[in-house]
């Protein structure tokens, strides 16, 4: 059973979410906060890769799509009382509607003028939670009211002040995550993604309203980047600018492109090796932004399609 | 009954009339070859009919509907199928996943469409059957973009017969290829015409005239002459602007 190429790759990526499962047994408080960011921002990882791995639009504005769940959870909690899984639900929904107006929008165009729209988007928005700074509480951001540091879904009570319960609904998000779009791109959608990524005037050519594939991906693609938004501002209850500026834009095509675009697992690793890149060299140095630079380069130098893609070109061809 | 007919069908390209006033019609089952020199306007003509082109006036009609302002995906979702004069393949992906992609769209347009299709044939069928008619069996798991050339015109042709059009547009398909080849592509041609309705654009008048049931003869953005192959041989207007006469 090993043998047959889906079933290895599906024994892959369910050994890999064990394998983080396991893991939380041995980490220290401190890599378990870590990892339980890394998780979260994994999920955001995967959501860009949809677009960028699978569609092959490159978008310079997905911190757009996490603020939006960002906001759009943390916001009600503070001004309203929401409860936290209304919260969460609500920034999921916001996030697949705001993903269909910018892709409708930001569609039109192709290639680099694509980049500069999505960019200029995702700059508004930005702009925009630093105008209204009474409401978002702007750079300084605000932190979550007490009654959303626990929640109770059918009577099993969630404290998310416990390192451990973060942890586990980080993983539990994440390979809810993992295993959806492992689905959607070995199913028909993911070949018309790539169709669309490979050769679009072919693809049109063919009968596919290639316009309706893309929007599909965008909509995809930005409400599993709201979602991330909106676990990471409910774990940690605080909500602040930052996480709309272009920063977490690139941070999404850096482990996109490290780990390796068009491979599921690839933006996990490649988030996980940025994370503790920087870890590492910060303990060590103030520079540490420039080591991990160079190690950035030599690790594109000798594999250009990123880890887990240059793997899979060399030996792994079963890894989707 | 005409699968296709265009009713004055006119396209100006920034004063020059690429086509002009055309009035085509093509028979169900029918192979059609469109000849004629360099800039007679026979590329321009098939782009219109597939949508890559929109008409200045005129009309196109195809199977009764009229698609002259229709996108490209729509009317080949209607069953037009163009293949394309340079190569147009995804030459990243498998040879398997290249007639995939044609093949899902044959899956999901009959099972939206409530027509009856086969239950068993699935997408692994089709792409097997297509590789076969073609001969690429054994380059099921290969790159596109390392077969040789002639097996990528083949690949080509199979993406195309996996949508199973109801009009097959061929747009120079011997270009390139050596005379061996082109006899194999021959003989693939006739085994694959079935029930199909075929236009071939070609300067390879050897070939046409093997083929085609039926020539049409473009100069100058018009249509020059029509008729079986035999005829337009014999025809004087057809020496004149070929060799000059």
């Amino acid at each position: 059973m090993i043998n047959n190429p889906s079933n290895r790759s599906v024994t892959l990526h369910i050994s890999a979410c064990l394998f983080l499962f396991l893991f939380s047994f041995i980490l220290s408080d401190y890599h378990q906060l870590i990892i339980t960011r890394i998780m979260i921002l994994s999920i955001f990882a995967l959501g860009y890769n949809v677009l960028f791995g699978y569609a092959g639009l490159l978008s310079l504005g997905h911190a757009l799509f996490f603020a939006c769940g960002f906001y759009a959870a943390g916001l009600p909690i503070y001004h309203l009382g929401w409860e936290v899984p209304f919260a969460f639900l609500f920034a999921i929904a916001i996030s697949a509607v705001v993903a269909t107006l910018i892709g409708a929008i930001a569609l039109r165009t192709h290639g680099v003028a694509f980049m500069i729209v999505t960019l200029m988007f995702s700059q508004v928005a930005y702009l925009t939670t630093l105008h209204f700074s009474d409401i978002t509480g702007g750079d300084e951001g605000l932190v979550l009211p007490e009654h959303a540091r626990s929640f109770e879904i059918i009577g099993v009570q969630f404290d998310l002040t416990s390192p451990q319960t973060r942890y586990y609904i980080a993983l539990g998000l994440l390979s809810v995550s993992v295993l959806a779009v492992y689905r959607w791109v070995n199913g028909g959608l993911g070949r018309e993604w790539v169709a669309v990524r490979e050769n679009e005037s072919r693809t049109r050519m063919l009968g596919y309203n290639t316009f309706l594939i893309k929007l599909k991906a965008m909509i995809i693609s930005g409400t599993l980047s709201g979602g991330a938004g909106a676990a990471y501002a409910l774990m940690f209850a605080y909500i602040g600018s930052t996480f709309a500026s272009i920063q977490y834009s690139i941070d999404a095509l850096l482990y996109t492109l490290l780990g390796g675009a068009g491979t599921v697992l690839g933006p996990i690793l490649g988030s996980f090796i940025m994370f503790y890149l920087i870890d590492f060299f910060s303990e060590y140095t103030t520079a540490y932004l420039l080591a991990t630079g160079v190690i950035l380069i030599l690790l594109m130098l000798f594999f250009p399609l990123g880890v887990l893609g240059t793997l899979k070109k060399k030996w792994f061809h079963w890894i989707p | 009954m005409s699968v296709l007919y265009t009713k004055s069908l006119t396209k100006r390209f920034d004063g020059i009339i690429a086509v002009k006033d055309v009035d085509f019609s093509l028979k169900q089952g029918e192979i059609r070859g469109i000849i004629g020199p360099n800039g007679a306007g026979k590329t321009s003509f098939v782009n219109l009919l597939t949508g890559r082109l929109a008409p200045d006036s005129g009309q196109i009609v195809f199977q009764g509907v009229d698609i002259t302002s229709q996108p490209t995906w729509k009317r080949a979702r209607l069953g037009i199928s163009y293949s394309f004069q340079i190569t147009n393949i995804y030459s990243g992906l498998t040879v398997f996943e290249n007639v995939a992609i044609g093949a899902q769209m044959r899956i999901q347009q009959s099972s939206k469409s409530g027509l009856p299709f086969d239950q068993k044939s699935n997408l692994e069928e089709i792409v097997d059957s297509c590789l076969s008619l073609t001969g690429l069996d054994g380059s099921r798991a290969q790159l596109a973009t390392e077969l040789a050339y002639g097996h990528q015109r083949l690949l080509e042709i199979a993406i195309n017969l996996a949508v199973e059009p109801v009009l097959l547009i061929l747009d120079e398909p011997t270009q390139g290829l050596s005379v061996d080849e082109i006899e194999e592509f021959t003989d693939l041609l006739k085994g694959i015409r079935l029930n199909r309705t075929i236009i071939l654009i070609e300067h390879n008048l050897p070939f046409v005239m093997n083929l085609a049931d039926r020539v049409t003869v473009m100069d100058q953005g018009s249509i020059l002459a029509e008729n079986d192959p035999k005829a337009i041989q014999l025809d004087a207007r057809v020496k004149a602007i070929y060799l000059g006469e």
